[in-house]
């Protein structure tokens, strides 16, 4: 048993812990330095190999400078922005073109039905189409396929008519999804 | 792990410096490490030429002890020294109480022990500075060292340390700074010490697991003509009183010529062995002076940590 009570404020108590963390922190520090100064002196031995690259770019630079006349003046710049503008505003449409989506419907029609007549409204993204076949069922395989294809966001038959004979037709409604 | 990196990082001091502050006399020692074991580095003495701790502090008292402090604190300025401050057993008195229960909270023990040392010494109970030990359970009750200082003038030798710029790293009474000193030496039986200081005299009373039991502080007459005679007659008494229970050895500490002359009369009246202790033991350097008046007790708190 030792007596440990004390009259004074025990400071002894937490300074020698606290001198063991500051050489901790010391000691850190010193490992950052050492870091430091060694990634420094990596850098600085690659000076020279940058400074001959920088001497080689600003070179190549150099040589292939376009001179001030070769440019386009801003005039003509602006009028050649104004010009694409415009033919860009005239060629615009949405969605697919109806060649690649008579070419999709062409995969997915069945051998018994075919295309009877197709209404492709490229603006609005929407297609009419009619389809016939001697029977009901490779119309109906054909519609599913294109309710499943996901270039499509609605695939809809309006109405069923009994064409010539015994055809059957369906009139679809397509919607491209955007 | 972390207490080796901190004995690492931060070593114990090499240097110790024991203060001890009686009424007539303040002694400084002060120690270096010297591989495992400790050396004297110098010893001051300084008579004050007022008396302390009687009464009140006095502007007359305060400046005696300034100018101790100031005289002894030149050196240990230079030398960076770990300082342990020994008052006497008379200015903290330590007493040990057995409680049914011991307050959890440190401020109601605190409370406790002023109340009880109040009471005990019919002082006001703001003028008592109080400090606990929990020493644990004996015979169904529960053990607490308390101890308690004269506020006035503990904060009185503070000032004056802290007015000479010194900041000790302990101060306590004379009997815990033996103690700790001697602890090692006490063979594992009860037992008890008579410490012996110019001042006065403590006895200590410890059980077999070497706990603290009782503790007697006697201030001493120092005008009697067989003062040592009294004193070992006093002792006897109390040693051979049923209030301290049966010491199996008696251990005696202080100047060591006092030491030599009663540890003969009361070897033959208690019947039971007296070793004499000296704080000088193990220690090398100039001990010669370490031997006599508050030296002993200077190096007991030096080496107590």
């Amino acid at each position: 048993m030792k007596i440990s009570t004390n009259f004074v404020p025990a400071w002894m108590t937490w300074t020698r812990p606290l001198i063991a963390a500051l050489w901790g922190l010391v000691l850190l520090c010193a490992a950052v330095v050492a870091w430091l100064l060694h990634d420094a002196a990596g850098l600085r031995a690659e000076l020279p190999r940058l400074d001959k690259r920088l001497a080689g770019v600003e070179a190549a630079a150099q040589a292939a400078s376009l001179r001030p006349g070769a440019m386009p003046s801003a005039q003509e710049l602006s009028e050649t922005r104004r010009r694409v503008t415009a033919v860009n505003a005239v060629t615009r449409t949405r969605g697919m073109t109806t060649l690649a989506l008579l070419a999709g419907l062409e995969r997915k029609l069945p051998a018994q039905a075919w295309l009877v007549s197709l209404h492709h409204r490229a603006m609005e993204g929407e297609v009419m189409l009619v389809v016939a076949a001697s029977s009901a069922t490779p119309l109906s395989e054909f519609l599913l396929q294109l309710e499943r294809d996901p270039e499509f966001s609605q695939a809809l038959l309006l109405r069923e008519t009994q064409g010539n004979g015994s055809d059957v037709q369906y009139e679809i409604r397509l919607k491209v999804r955007t | 792990m972390l207490p080796l990196l901190i004995n690492q990082l931060a070593p114990a001091s090499p240097l110790q410096a024991g203060i001890a502050v009686g009424r007539r006399q303040l002694c400084a020692v002060t120690i270096e490490s010297k591989g495992s074991g400790w050396s004297v580095r110098n010893i001051h003495r300084q008579d004050l030429a007022v008396p302390l701790f009687s009464g009140a502090p006095t502007t007359a008292a305060l400046g005696a002890l300034d100018a101790a402090l100031q005289a002894i604190s030149r050196e240990l300025d230079a030398q960076f020294a770990l300082i342990h401050v020994a008052l006497p057993d008379s200015v903290i008195r330590s007493s040990v109480f057995e409680l049914d229960e011991l307050p959890k909270a440190a401020a109601q023990r605190t409370d406790l022990m002023r109340w009880r040392f109040a009471q005990s010494w019919q002082r006001p109970e703001e003028s008592l500075e109080c400090r606990g030990q929990d020493l644990g359970n004996a015979d169904g009750k529960r053990l607490l060292l308390a101890q308690a200082g004269d506020r006035a003038w503990s904060d009185c030798v503070k000032q004056a340390l802290e007015r000479a710029g010194q900041m000790p790293a302990s101060m306590n009474a004379a009997l815990a700074y033996r103690y700790n000193r001697f602890q090692h030496q006490f063979a594992p039986a009860a037992g008890a010490m008579l410490s012996l200081d110019p001042d006065g005299w403590t006895l200590a009373y410890w059980d077999e697991v070497r706990r603290l039991r009782h503790i007697t502080t006697r201030l001493r007459a120092g005008d009697s003509s067989d003062e040592l005679g009294g004193l070992a007659d006093d002792v006897v008494r109390n040693v051979q009183s049923g209030a301290i229970g049966k010491a199996e050895r008696l251990y005696l500490s202080g100047d060591s010529q006092e030491m030599l002359d009663l540890s003969a009369r009361l070897e033959g009246k208690l019947g039971i062995p007296v070793t004499r202790l000296h704080a000088v033991d193990d220690v090398a350097g100039n001990t010669a002076w370490a031997r006599e008046g508050m030296a002993p007790l200077a190096l007991a708190a030096a080496m107590s940590s």
